[in-house]
């Protein structure tokens, strides 16, 4: 009898762990390539992107995910990515790509500390960091992008602006960082900028970026209080937003990737946070010998690594939208490049919260 | 910006509601296995399983409520599995209901990789959100017509289920076996009571009935899923059955106080000057204030029971000295 329970238990456990296996830890997928270039000879660089959360946020990490089919198809360059399961799997996985001896290994959205620290610990790895690592200085061998979204942001926040028809405003954003804010402020200040009586809804989920039923209710609770789009910058608690809007027929902007087609008639545009081209740029760097580790590298809408979904050619708005919302949209676009022309010219300043101190931040949080 | 009192709304209760939905019924069933004696902590996995299956049947059948259906039947298949496993092989509550957890959450992640290809959320555009209903005549009348009315079927059936368990605990004999086996599984043997029966049954029973609630997220209130949808909700109803007293009526009140938590906590960020992220721990905050609140009142029962115990003891003493 007792035996029988023992290996039922043993059952359990290793099934158990089995499935973790299978859905976390090292489940390296092989991405694209194969196919194309099967017959291509020895890759000369190897490198591992390690993401925060599981790959399908149809979002951020998606976005750099593509980054990596996009290198393994056009560099000479075998790229794995290696999938976590949050926070505490990060250190584990950065270790066990440091082991395998990628020559770069890519973190994506790591804290911050800890990412500098495994970088002094291996000082002859080459470590890079496809998006914003907030610290005052890098060790030697990591490098950071940092995507300025507050400029795409602002173009959103135009957009809006330009057609609400109940004047009030909604972001649903993931936590309150100075991080998360670039989003918010820039927002905001595109908004006032064409409405200056326009209000703006902030609510935050408390860095709760896997929680759609959430950001549903968040949404909704916008949406009553009279807000008719409403943006969401909150991964995929984001998807209840998305959804929000479709349930009650009002609009939404997406986030990070193009989500226009999640809810088709329902998203007005997304603004864009080319992570995928900065996780291409740093295995570009490192196979065309670049790479300089210990610099901040800062990309932004000049750049074309930051806009809107439109810039891509999305169309989903304008193919099922209902007809008085897409009548204003010439307007939206006219504004949107007049703004475009302006900030790329330096005549005008978009709020970074980053920079809290500045004029036009103090304007926008003043509020 | 608006005052702080605008935030106590018909909406404020309405979205509450459906935030509590999921865990009124979990909870349920949660509270039918401690009264059965038979702690079931895997609420969470069952809860999950129905989110799951839920909108992979209602995608493959085409018929949201039919999902319903098989979600609830796979729910009630994960909580025989947990009976038997308990019964016949007498594995510890609580390492089986880790076992549960932790499988389910990988396995519905695998096999939706594995059908859908490598997503962490998926859902379909022919899948049907079940509709809500709006009750005739009770939505005619002010102000408790848009309360009480405009959910969906699964939100009745969670009121209708509190109710009934009520009945069947505390008014009908079968309820009475429960509640025997759960106080005193040998004494209710020896009257002839199947007491693995029982306990089977409200497994199976609380299966069925979070599981609905997992359906609920995914085909109830969104349209997809994702990776651990039910993010802790099993937890929080293991919470709120103990803070119910495992009483059905208790229980659902339990849950409702923590739906209602959650949606005050999304709504007052807009009214207050106080930091968002302090706003946010307010419903992890009601949830400790309740967890303390269940261990002071163990605490007075024990007390109470001590000192009843004493005093009879003195007055035996008394007695015996008297003599």
């Amino acid at each position: 009898m007792n035996k029988r329970l023992l290996a039922i238990l043993a059952i359990l456990v290793v099934g158990s762990l089995l499935f973790t296996a299978c859905g976390s830890a090292p489940s390296t997928t092989e991405e694209a390539a194969p196919a194309a270039d099967e017959t291509a000879a020895e890759p000369e660089f190897t490198c591992a992107l390690i993401t925060p959360n599981p790959l399908g946020d149809r979002s951020f990490i998606d976005s750099s995910a593509r980054g990596i089919e996009q290198a393994n198809a056009e560099l000479p360059v075998k790229c794995d990515i290696i999938e976590t399961n949050g926070v505490s799997e990060h250190e584990a996985a950065l270790r066990g790509a440091v082991a395998e001896g990628y020559d770069l290994v890519l973190g994506l959205a790591i804290d911050a500390e800890l990412f500098a620290n495994l970088a002094n610990e291996f000082p002859e790895q080459n470590f890079s960091s496809p998006s914003e690592l907030f610290l005052d200085q890098l060790p030697a061998n990591l490098v950071s992008y940092q995507v300025e979204v507050h400029e795409a942001s602002f173009l959103a926040g135009l957009v809006a602006g330009t057609m609400t028809d109940s004047k009030i405003l909604g972001v649903v954003n993931g936590g309150d960082s100075p991080a998360m804010n670039q989003f918010t402020y820039g927002f905001k200040q595109g908004v006032l900028e064409v409405c200056p009586d326009c209000q703006v809804l902030v609510s935050y989920l408390g860095f709760d970026f896997s929680n759609p039923t959430l950001g549903l209710e968040t949404a909704l609770a916008q949406y009553e209080q009279g807000a008719d789009i409403v943006y969401q910058v909150a991964g995929r608690s984001g998807e209840g937003v998305l959804e929000a809007a479709a349930q009650v027929g009002k609009y939404a902007i997406g986030v990070d990737s193009n989500q226009d087609y999640i809810q088709p008639g329902s998203i007005i545009t997304s603004v864009i946070k080319r992570v995928d081209q900065t996780t291409f740029d740093s295995i570009a760097s490192v196979v065309n010998g670049t790479f300089e580790g210990g610099q901040f590298i800062t990309k932004g809408m000049k750049d074309g690594f930051a806009g809107l979904s439109w810039d891509e050619g999305s169309t989903a708005f304008e193919e099922s939208g209902p007809a008085d919302m897409v009548a204003k949209l010439a307007d939206a676009k006219a504004v949107v490049e007049e703004y475009r022309a302006k900030i790329l010219a330096g005549e005008y300043a978009v709020c970074d919260s980053l920079y809290p101190d500045t004029p036009e931040c103090v304007a926008v949080i003043g509020e | 910006m608006t005052g702080f009192f605008s935030v106590f709304t018909v909406e404020l209760l309405n979205s509450g509601i459906r935030l509590a939905t999921p865990v009124i019924l979990a909870a349920l069933g949660g509270a039918l296995c401690n009264k059965a004696g038979v702690l079931n902590l895997a609420l969470e996995s069952m809860m999950l399983m129905g989110a799951f299956v839920g909108i992979v049947s209602a995608y493959f059948v085409g018929n949201s409520y039919i999902g319903l259906l098989i979600a609830m039947a796979s729910g009630g298949l994960l909580g025989l599995v947990f009976a038997f496993l308990y019964h016949k092989y007498d594995v510890d509550l609580v390492i089986l209901a880790i076992a549960f957890n932790l499988i389910i959450q990988e396995l519905t992640v695998y096999v939706m990789r594995v059908m859908f290809g490598n997503v962490g959320s998926w859902s379909d555009p022919s899948i049907n959100r079940i509709p809500d209903i709006e009750i005739p005549l009770i939505k005619d009348i002010p102000v408790l017509g848009n309360i009480l009315s405009g959910y969906n079927i699964i939100v009745y059936f969670s009121w209708a289920v509190t109710i009934v368990m009520y009945l069947v605990l505390y008014k009908m004999k079968f309820g009475r076996h429960i509640r025997a086996v759960g106080e005193n599984r040998e004494a209710a043997e020896t009257v002839g009571i199947n007491a693995v029966r029982i306990q089977t049954m409200a497994l199976i029973i609380s299966g069925v009935l979070s599981a609905l609630g997992g359906a609920f997220l995914s085909i109830g209130h969104l349209k997809l899923f994702t990776r651990n949808m039910s993010n802790g909700r099993g937890w929080t109803a293991v919470a709120a059955a103990l803070f119910g007293a495992n009483h059905p009526i208790g229980t659902a009140l339990a849950s409702l106080f923590f739906g209602l938590t959650e949606a005050f906590a999304v709504r007052i960020q807009n009214v207050t000057d106080l930091p968002p992220n302090l706003v946010e721990l307010l419903p992890n905050f009601a949830t400790l204030i309740v967890l303390i609140f269940i261990a002071l009142r163990e605490k007075l029962r024990e007390n109470n029971a001590r000192r009843r115990f004493r005093a009879e003891l003195r007055a035996e003493e008394q007695q015996k000295a008297a003599s």
